[in-house]
């Protein structure tokens, strides 16, 4: 049975199922749309290095249809009502969302639902997949505001996970395989790893009923255990290119999201470099002219 | 190059040794606080501010809670965190044809 637990506002409430999936809403009444997006706690720092971009493989085939519908299908019925239904693959995390008219909302709760616990990784649809994303990791190479970044977070967690690049490398997308994804979503994709939010036109109650045939019949589950990176980091990593411009990327290990000085910190990068008035936009750019683009940015 | 590095350097030991004026201080909470109010009239948002909130630290904040913690932030702490973060080594990241003895 479900069991309620306080909520810190009138409009946000939250309900953990007998599962332990946790189900959060937010009544936004005058709004006409409703988002739903299911949260799991599983990301590129959690991949064992010969599986490394496996969280982003398995985000796109998710949407690559279940035993009862296809790709198409899905595409078509979003579509149908001017919805959109898209996920992203980050190092701690994996969201998969929908937002739709509030009156459509069951239609996502219910592809969302499915393609979360019946995802039927077709071989030819994995293969299919395999191109788009190694197309993706060439993108990034050949984008060098992009490269720069990975080589940072490559030179601040050297040899640690949170380093990788969420995407993998040619060789591990290459090599992995359609048993080892599906393998990958059994063991993380399930209740105590997730997390379910809405927000917008709705009834929390209707939400957490309308999940409870997909998302509220599995059971188990755990959360991914992390190991804090060293304290070293590589004082430099240069890629020799010949671009036009160089792109210079520059950065300091802060602090982790639990730390209370994590709001100091965003009021120092935005002083430091968060917007045209900030230090480095007017030093660097418009007094010195160096560059087209300065900016910096924290992360937790 | 050389001169970017080191106006860059200069403009991190500068916020260490000295922190922010009060004037950077209202720009800057400023346009945290009117961002995020301005980024959260739509549902899908609102939605993602919980996620991303739940994911890190199994929490749920209102919007009103977050934005009194960015409001509560003073100089000091800002100067705290400064020396706290750029008092660590830094890693230098290049992508480009670039005469290594610049990279310092």
């Amino acid at each position: 049975m479900p069991t309620a637990a306080p909520a810190p506002t009138e409009d946000i409430r939250e309900t953990r199922l007998g599962n332990g999936i946790r189900i959060v809403t937010e009544r936004m009444p005058e709004a006409r749309s409703v988002s739903l997006g299911v949260w799991v706690g599983v990301g590129g720092r959690d991949e064992p290095a010969e599986l490394a971009g496996a969280s982003h493989f398995l985000e796109h085939l998710v949407f690559k249809g279940t035993s009862t519908r296809s790709a198409r299908q899905i595409a078509e019925a979003v579509d149908a009502v001017g919805g959109e239904m898209n996920a992203f693959t980050n190092r701690e995390h994996t969201a998969y969302y929908t937002r739709l008219p509030a009156a459509q909302a069951d239609l996502g709760f219910a592809i969302l639902g499915d393609v979360l616990t019946d995802p039927a990784f077709r071989p030819p649809e994995v293969e299919a997949e395999r191109h788009v994303i190694l197309e993706e990791i060439l993108m990034n190479l050949d984008v060098p505001e992009d490269h720069v970044h990975t080589l940072l977070a490559e030179a601040l967690f050297p040899g640690h996970p949170l380093g990788r690049e969420v995407l993998g490398t040619r060789e591990t997308v290459e090599a992995a395989t359609r048993d080892e994804i599906a393998d990958f979503f059994a063991h993380w994709y399930r209740p105590r790893n997730l997390v379910v939010v809405a927000a917008g036109h709705l009834d929390h109650d209707r939400v957490v009923d309308a999940l409870g045939p997909t998302l509220g019949a599995q059971d188990g589950g755990e959360r991914p255990v992390r190991e804090r990176p060293a304290d070293a980091v590589e004082p430099r990593a240069v890629l020799d290119d010949p671009t036009e411009q160089a792109h210079v990327a520059m950065g300091w290990r802060a602090v982790d999201h639990f730390d209370d000085d994590r709001y100091a910190l965003m009021v120092a990068n935005q002083v430091l470099g968060g917007g045209m008035s900030s230090r480095l936009f007017q030093q660097v750019r418009e007094e010195r002219g160096l560059c087209y683009s300065v900016y910096s940015w924290a992360s937790t | 190059m050389g001169e970017l590095l080191s106006v860059v350097d200069d403009e991190v030991a500068k916020l260490v040794a000295s922190g922010v004026t009060e004037g950077e201080m209202a720009v800057a909470k400023g346009f945290i606080e009117g961002s995020l109010v301005l980024g959260l009239e739509d549902s899908g948002s609102r939605m993602a501010r919980l996620g991303r909130s739940l994911m890190a630290r199994d929490e749920i904040v209102t919007v009103d809670e977050q934005l009194a913690r960015v409001h509560a932030v003073t100089a000091d702490d800002v100067a705290a965190v400064a020396a706290r973060v750029f008092g660590g080594p830094r890693a230098l990241a290049v992508v480009g044809h670039v005469d290594d003895a610049v990279l310092t």
